[in-house]
Formats: C-alpha cells, sequence, structure tokens
C-alpha cells in the first residue's frame, strides 16, 4: 500500500527530529546528571547580556567586571531580554529549541525555494543538524541565534515568487536581522544583490537595499566593532575540533571547501554564495565574529559534496564505502563531541549549588578560573576580573601560581578581590595544584577563611588587605 | 637485460642497507633521545597490550597522544629478536627509500640506470642519514612511506596499475604518522596544480584522495581530539617550544650541507627540465605540490630542520634523473665515450655523494655511554614518584634509563608550560643561589640533579654554584657524570 504522505513530508519531518535529538540530548542529559539547563561562559553571559541591554541600553560600562570594560550590545540582546522578561530563564532553553528547529525547516525550505535539487537540500539539511555550531547555538540562550534565524526565514519569505504578501514579510524579518550587527548587514546586502543579478529580480530588491542603506547610516557607529584576530583564532572559530568554540566540524569545513572547488564555474546561481562565504570569512578574521553564516553556508557546500559523493560511480565498493563510513564518522564524531562538552560544561550540579550560596553572601569582587566568569556574574551576581586585561591577567597568574603572601597580597588588593572560588575542576585542570601556590596559601588562617565547602568546591573570604 | 637491471637494484639496496647497518650495529647507543621514547613504547605495549597513554614520567605526568600504529610494529617486530627490530628493521627502511626515490624517477625515464643514480642519491642525502641511522624515530618510516605513495600516485593518474598498492602504502602512512594530514594537503595541491594546467584528475585519483583524506582526518581527530579540545590549535602551538620558533630557518649553507651540492645542483636543473617537458607534467606537478607542502611545513617551523632537509634532499634525487637525462644527450651529441663519461661522473658525483653520507653517518653523535650508565645507576636508587632535572634532550633517557619522572622531553604537546620548564631547568643549573634553585626543585618535585660535561657547555657553566652545601645536596654518583641528590626543600 502506498504511503499517502508526502515524501518532502517526511523530508521534513526526519530533519526536525534530527535536530531536536541534537539539541534536546544535551539539557536532557545535563538534567539526568544534576546539572543546570542554563550553562557555559557564552550561554550565561548573553542571559546576563540580554537582561542588561533592556536596562542599560546598547552600549554602557560594564560594572560586573574589574576592570570595567565598555560593552557594545545590539537588538539580539535586547530581543533575549525580552523573552527573559517573559518567560523564566529556565524555559529559555527549550525556546531556543524549538527555534533551532524552526531554523531547521526554515534551511531546508530556503534551499528548495532557490531550486536546488530535493536530495541535496535535504542532505545539507542534515549536515547542519548534526554541526557543532547548530548545539552551541540552540542548546542554550544565544542572542547570535536570532540573525540567523530571521535571515533564514527572511530570505525564505523574500524569494517567494508571486507572493507578494511573503515577499513583505521577507522584507521585515531581514530589515530586522540588520540591526543586529555589521556582519549581518552586509552578509543580507551580498545576498539580495546576488540573487538579483545571477537568479532573479525581484520587486522588493529597492526597499531592502534601502532599509541596508538606512540601516549602515543609522546605526553603523554601534555595529562596528573591527577587531582582527590571529590565524590560530580564525581556525578556532571555524573548525571545531580546533578547540576553540568553532562553527562547523572539520570533516564538514573539508566538505565544504572540496563542494566549492567542485562548483566553481559550474552556475552563475552560486556566485552569491561565494560571496558570502568569502564575507563569512572576512568576518571572523577582521571582525572577531562567530562564523555564524559558516553555518547555513558550509553545510549548503557540504550537500553539494555529499550529492556527488553518493551518485559517483566507484572504482571499488571498499573504498566507496569505507569513504562512505569515514565521512559519516567524521560529522557524526563532531557532533558528539559537541554534545559531550555542552554536558559536561560549567556550571555542574555541585558548581551551582556553590554559585548560590556564594550570591547569598556578602562581598565583592570573586576570583575564579576564567571559565567560571560568566556564571560568577549571571548566577552568584557578583563582579568578576577581566581576564582579556593584560594587567589583570598577569595578576591572576600570579595570585594562581605564587607561594608567597608578599606576592599574592598586592593583587588580591588591587583588584579589591573579596571572595575566592576554587572548583575541582580547576585542580583537575592544573589552574591550582593541591598545596601549591594560592592553595598552598589558602592555609593561612590570619589571611583566608573557608566559607563553603562541599563536594571539592570552596569559597574563601580574603581577610586582610595590606 | 632484465637480469642486469634486478643485479643493479639489488646492489643499491644492498649499498644503503650495508651502510645503515654498519652505523646501526656499531653504535653502542642511540643517537637520539626518541628511540628510548619509543622503547618505553614498546616495552609498555609488550607488557599490557597498550601504549602508555597516561605517561607518569614525562613532565611529571601527563596524558599522551599519538598515533600508536608505529609503536605496535615496533613491538611486533621485536619478537622476531630485538636486534632484527631495532638494528636491521631501521636500516632496511632506510635502503627502501632508495628504492621508491628510484621508482619514482623511473616514471620520468626510461633510462633505468639514470634512475638508479637517482635512487642512490635519495639513499645518501646527508640530512636523511643524519635523521635515519642509529635511530628509532619514525621519521625514516614516513619519508620512505610518503614517496611509495607518491609513485603509486603517480601510476596511477598515469593510468597504471596502482591503486591497491596506494591504498596500502597510504593506510599504513595514516596509521604511523599525523603527517599523512601533509600528504592530505599535497594531494590536494596537486589536484589544483593539475587543474590549472587545465589536466583531467583522473577518476581513480579522486577517489583515492577522497578515501585518504576522511580516513587521515579521522584517525588523527581521534588521537589528537582531546589534546585539541583542551587546549585548542592556539593551545597546541603554545605548547610549541619556542625555542624551535626561534631556531634558524633555512639557509644557502644548510641547504648544500643538508642536500649535497651535486645533488642540488643536479635537481633544481632537473625540475626545471621537469617542469618544462610535457610528458612529465603530472609527476612534476605532484613533487612540486610536495615541496611547497614541506618548505611551508618548516617555514611555519612544525617540522624540524632536518626533516624538510631530507624531503627536499630526496624530491631533488629524483628530479635530477632529468638533468641526467640531458647531460647524457648533450654528451652523445659531442660524441664523448661512453666509458670517459661514465668514469668522470663516478669520480666527481658518485663517489663523493657516498662519502658525505657516510661522513654524516660517523659525525653523528649518540647518546653517551657514560649518562646510560649513571641513569642505569640511578634507577637502583631512585623509589620511583620524584624528577631528574635535565634538559629535554635528556628526558626520555632519564625516563628509560633512571625510570624517574623527568622536567621536560621532546614529547611536549600536551604539556602545558615547556617553555617555563625550558627557562626554569636553565635556571637550575645556572643561578647562584641555593634558596632559588630549591624553589625551583619544589615546584617539579625534583630529587636529582643531572650533570655532564655537555650540560656544563650547553649552559656555560663550570659547575653548578650552589652544590657545595651538603646539608642540601649530596654527590650520590661521581664519575665523568655527575648525580646530585636534593635533600632540603622550602616547605
Amino acid at each position: 500500500m502506498q504511503s499517502k504522505v508526502n515524501p518532502l513530508t517526511k523530508n521534513l519531518a526526519f530533519i526536525a527530529l534530527l535536530g531536536l535529538f541534537a539539541l534536546l540530548s544535551v539539557p536532557l542529559a545535563r538534567l539526568s546528571l544534576g546539572s543546570p539547563v542554563l550553562f557555559g561562559e557564552d550561554g550565561l553571559s548573553e542571559l546576563r547580556l540580554g537582561r542588561l541591554a533592556l536596562t542599560r541600553g546598547f552600549a554602557f560600562e560594564d560594572a560586573m567586571t574589574v576592570p570595567s570594560t565598555t560593552l557594545r550590545l545590539d537588538l539580539s540582546n535586547c530581543l533575549l531580554g525580552l523573552l527573559n522578561r517573559i518567560f523564566p530563564a529556565s524555559w529559555l532553553v527549550f525556546i531556543q529549541i524549538a527555534l533551532g528547529v524552526l531554523l531547521l525547516a526554515g534551511f531546508w525550505g530556503l534551499m528548495l525555494r532557490l531550486d536546488l535539487q530535493k536530495k541535496l537540500s535535504f542532505i545539507s539539511a542534515l549536515v547542519l543538524a548534526i554541526s557543532p555550531g547548530f548545539v552551541r547555538l540552540f542548546s542554550r540562550p544565544m542572542s547570535q541565534a536570532f540573525p540567523l534565524l530571521l535571515i533564514v526565514w527572511g530570505a525564505y519569505f523574500w524569494v517567494a515568487k508571486g507572493k507578494l504578501i511573503q515577499n513583505i514579510i521577507g522584507v521585515a524579518l531581514l530589515g530586522l536581522a540588520m540591526w543586529m550587527g555589521l556582519p549581518w548587514l552586509i552578509s543580507i546586502m551580498l545576498f539580495v544583490i546576488g540573487y538579483s543579478i545571477f537568479i532573479r529580480r525581484r520587486i522588493t530588491t529597492p526597499i531592502v537595499l534601502g532599509l541596508i542603506a538606512v540601516g549602515a547610516f543609522f546605526g553603523m557607529r554601534y555595529m562596528l566593532h573591527f577587531a582582527p584576530l590571529p590565524l590560530v583564532e580564525i581556525a578556532n572559530r571555524i573548525a571545531f575540533e580546533l578547540g576553540g568554540v568553532g562553527a562547523l566540524s572539520l570533516g564538514c569545513v573539508i566538505l565544504g571547501i572540496i563542494g566549492i572547488f567542485l562548483t566553481w564555474g559550474k552556475s552563475r546561481g552560486l556566485a552569491p554564495g561565494y560571496a558570502l562565504v568569502g564575507f563569512a570569512l572576512l568576518d571572523v578574521a577582521l571582525f572577531s565574529g562567530q562564523g555564524g553564516m559558516l553555518l547555513l553556508l558550509f553545510p549548503g557546500l557540504s550537500g553539494f559534496m555529499l550529492d556527488k559523493l553518493f551518485s559517483k560511480t566507484w572504482a571499488m565498493p571498499v573504498v566507496k564505502y569505507s569513504t562512505y563510513t569515514f565521512a559519516f564518522m567524521l560529522l557524526i564524531l563532531s557532533l558528539g563531541i559537541a554534545i559531550a562538552k555542552s554536558v559536561d560544561d560549567v556550571p555542574n550540579g555541585s558548581e551551582y549549588s556553590a554559585l548560590l550560596t556564594l550570591r547569598e553572601l556578602g562581598g565583592g569582587v570573586t576570583f575564579s578560573a576564567p571559565r567560571y566568569s560568566s556564571a560568577v556574574q549571571a548566577i552568584a551576581e557578583k563582579p568578576v576580573l577581566l581576564f582579556s586585561d593584560p594587567k589583570a591577567a598577569n595578576a591572576s597568574r600570579i595570585i594562581f601560581t605564587s607561594q608567597t603572601l608578599r606576592r599574592t597580597l598586592p593583587p588580591l588588593s588591587k583588584y579589591n578581590i573579596s571572595l575566592i572560588l576554587i572548583t575541582r575542576r580547576m585542580i583537575e585542570q592544573g589552574n591550582v595544584e593541591n598545596g601549591k601556590g594560592l592553595m598552598f596559601l589558602l592555609r593561612n588562617n590570619e589571611t583566608f577563611k573557608k566559607l563553603y565547602d562541599v563536594n571539592g568546591i570552596q569559597v574563601w573570604e580574603v581577610l586582610r588587605q595590606p | 637485460m632484465k637480469l642486469g637491471k634486478g643485479l643493479a637494484i639489488g646492489l643499491l639496496l644492498l649499498a644503503v642497507f650495508g651502510a645503515r647497518l654498519y652505523f646501526n650495529a656499531t653504535a653502542k647507543s642511540y643517537s637520539d633521545s626518541e628511540s628510548y621514547y619509543v622503547l618505553r613504547q614498546v616495552d609498555s605495549i609488550k607488557a599490557t597490550g597498550l601504549p602508555a597513554i597516561q605517561d607518569q614520567l614525562s613532565f611529571g605526568g601527563k596524558q599522551v597522544s599519538m598515533i600508536p600504529g608505529y609503536y605496535y610494529l615496533m613491538a611486533g617486530l621485536s619478537y622476531l629478536g630485538e636486534w632484527f627490530a631495532f638494528k636491521i628493521f631501521p636500516a632496511l627502511i632506510s635502503a627502501l627509500l632508495a628504492l621508491a626515490a628510484y621508482l619514482v624517477a623511473s616514471e620520468f625515464t626510461k633510462e633505468w640506470p639514470l634512475a638508479l643514480i637517482a635512487g642512490y642519491f635519495a639513499g645518501f642525502v646527508p640530512a636523511f642519514f643524519r635523521m635515519g641511522t642509529n635511530t628509532l624515530g619514525k621519521s625514516p618510516m614516513t619519508l620512505t612511506l610518503f614517496f611509495f605513495c607518491a609513485f603509486f600516485l603517480i601510476r596511477l593518474e598515469n593510468q597504471k596499475p596502482a591503486f591497491r598498492g596506494l591504498l596500502a602504502c597510504s593506510i599504513a602512512l595514516t596509521l604511523i604518522s599525523p603527517l599523512a594530514l601533509l600528504l592530505v594537503a599535497i594531494v590536494w595541491v596537486y589536484m589544483g596544480l593539475i587543474s590549472l594546467q587545465e589536466l583531467k584528475i583522473q577518476g581513480k585519483s579522486f577517489e583515492f584522495m577522497l578515501f585518504f583524506t576522511f580516513l587521515t582526518l579521522l584517525l588523527n581527530l581521534l588521537a589528537f581530539a582531546r589534546s585539541g579540545l583542551e587546549s585548542g590549535m592556539l593551545g597546541l602551538l603554545n605548547a610549541y617550544p619556542q625555542s624551535l620558533f626561534n631556531a634558524p630557518g633555512l639557509d644557502w649553507v644548510l641547504l648544500i650541507s643538508g642536500v649535497n651540492l651535486f645533488v642540488l645542483v643536479l635537481g633544481v636543473l632537473g625540475a626545471y627540465y621537469a617542469v618544462s617537458l610535457d610528458a612529465n607534467k603530472r609527476a612534476a606537478s605532484l613533487l612540486l605540490s610536495l615541496s611547497i607542502g614541506i618548505v611551508l611545513l618548516g617555514a611555519l617551523r612544525l617540522i624540524g630542520l632536518e626533516s624538510v632537509l631530507s624531503y627536499i634532499g630526496v624530491v631533488l634525487s629524483i628530479t635530477s634523473v632529468n638533468a641526467l637525462s640531458q647531460i647524457m644527450d648533450y654528451a652523445k651529441k659531442l660524441r664523448v665515450m661512453r666509458g670517459v663519461l661514465i668514469a668522470a661522473f663516478i669520480a666527481i658525483v658518485i663517489l663523493p655523494v657516498f662519502a658525505v653520507g657516510i661522513y654524516e653517518g660517523f659525525s653523528k653523535p649518540s647518546a653517551s655511554i657514560e649518562d646510560t650508565e649513571a641513569l642505569s645507576w640511578l634507577a637502583n636508587v631512585a623509589t620511583g614518584d620524584e624528577a631528574t632535572i635535565a634538559p629535554a634532550e635528556y628526558g626520555h633517557l632519564i625516563t628509560y634509563f633512571a625510570m624517574t619522572e623527568n622536567v621536560a622531553d621532546s614529547n611536549f604537546i600536551n604539556s602545558r608550560d615547556f617553555g617555563q620548564r625550558q627557562e626554569d631547568i636553565q635556571r637550575a643549573y645556572a643561578v647562584p643561589f641555593e634558596t632559588e634553585a630549591i624553589a625551583l626543585f619544589d615546584k617539579y618535585n625534583v630529587k636529582y640533579i643531572l650533570l655532564n660535561p655537555q650540560i656544563m657547555a650547553k649552559y656555560n657553566i663550570s659547575g653548578i654554584s650552589y652544590i657545595g652545601d651538603e646539608n642540601c645536596f649530596e654527590n650520590i654518583y661521581n664519575q665523568s657524570v655527575k648525580i646530585f641528590e636534593v635533600k632540603c626543600n622550602l616547605r
């Protein structure tokens, strides 16, 4: 009996389920381990910034770091803050997951609307669903997810043929995304111009370009964050396995690069895609971007490559199936590592309890390892050291390693540090060593007083300031 | 004719093998400390079936990231006899490089004697002789497999049967060394060069590239993902010793001494002819890609200078066949007598190449017997969880012979602070004040200090200035090599 379900619907359902599995596994695994669903340096930082964006505006001095730093936020932070006003913080995780599934559906639909083959669109969406960047952006509250979602759905509606209302909705969504950062604005501009020149002219193209001009004119000073990165940090931002935040798995990067080689010069319609890739790489290199657009572009290009891989005639079946297996394992391995990393991310259950206790204690600046900064700010609501400041970083090195109070007390006093948080992970990862450095000095009960010690997590008060 | 060719190839292999075996057999110790690390891994595999991944002795204890194929191979071969595994097999691998170079060169020319000369050059490249003699390191095997892969790929591109051979060599390379990643990059650069020349890439070659790319990435990801994820690429590079980045780069003197002047001149000439001759475009493009990749890695200091010179030397040895071919044609035109030409060539080129190679073998230093004896003696005294301080080049000797922890060794991946440790080791030897030295010893849990004439020359000291305090330091081993026990701490 023939199935009555449309094959396209089946594809969509499969993509959505895969995305849901990839994203839901993180909070469910964390809950089963007793860890809070709100987690991660980036996730907790975004949550705090979202709240601040609603009350402090787009540019202000952040008093929660020592020394203080100027923060520049945008509309995406406001959106997150707004959601947090409406929903409890822990609900945001599941809302973000739903948005992730929505992104997958929009991406797949957009590829179909761009007249790409159904098989290619399906494969590309699957690659996106198992990308580490996708898990990172949609398993925790991340404002960077909103422009991606708006661009995908905006483009989806904008390219619709003969549907003016959809086109207008698309313009509105793209117009909103433009205010979320200069890189997004430029990406939208490249897409709109490229689509109009190489694929199909749209009546609404001038409207979009007009909005871009307005957005650039009024918003430029808020959106320009020129911050070039060294080469290794660029690699860290792009490829997940190299240890940074990385949007893409190494397998996806390789497939995407090969996809570019294979498709180069074959179709004019792909020209906007190449331009977007080039700009996205520039965004990472020059604007310290997270490579968000790469998260959409490389799965698309990988889809070309994988499609060719599956349809190619191979000389030896064993080589064919081995290659399929290796490529699949590369992609899945990255997903597994991304999920595992998220499940293990700060804070775990014990650390969360310690941070809640820390919130109830008096005192000001709290000293700990850099990876706990966001958690201390967001959960314990205490200021922390700004580790990106070279002097503060040097001070932290002294505090961690010095074995004499004569060297340790001055930086503690300089940055007004009154509390110290030590976790078991900090000892395991070598920030501190038992019996050496700071752990040695903490035994001095005239200078330090232990306030909390549960499950290997300690909170110390600094008693004496020189 | 075929018998003559076979005999000549056999003689070539025998010459290279014999030269290597002579140095391997007559040396009383290995010339680099990495060999002792290989022996430790072999011992671990034979004892437990697994390599030592949690190394309690290196850097005071750390997790080791590695591709263990080579260590398993050596462990397996050691069951055939240690002399076979640690003396004969390394010499055989080096001889096989000459064969690989001959095979690649024979894709450039139909004149097998010329290809044989190219193989001969490759077997006696000075840098490779230095790198591959009296050592158990995996570099010679990596180099040999590299050029076998190049040979099979060239054959595949020329539509000759080679797919299975290529698969076998490339899988072996992937299982042995992360330098297989370099070959991945090289084949894709090659594809780019081929496309630029508007030549079509062969279907089987493309399949191989895809298979090899995914296999190599997957294996290396599995081996190194943990350290990459913990420290990131920046962290991995931060662990890379600054001293390597500051090491002198490639200059003409090093190039000539590492490659040999004749091979350099003939090789460069031959490379020019290879690029300009239509028939050899694919092979020339592959060798060019290989050279680009190696030089780039060397410029980034991601592989050592010896390795760069070895690879370049072999490439130039291969391309020299084109120059030799042109010289032969020119000599025929001038009606020079064949016998005169051969005699001149042997006198001017063949013998000096051999001599320089052999000279490198003789002049390559080995770890001194006195050091190994001293550290072996220390093994009977040390209780196990203390460290012995010495420069990083002694690190593996300390862990192998003395079986104590070291402060640093050449296995710096996964170590967070290699640069700092190197500085601290130097300070420990050179600092005038006892308190400062003891603070350093406390930091690394050092119980023993190794001192020999080479360490004194390295740090430009005549002795350790604070060592006279008998309350804190005791000379427990006193030969040309000295070992001192640290009896004090600051805590």
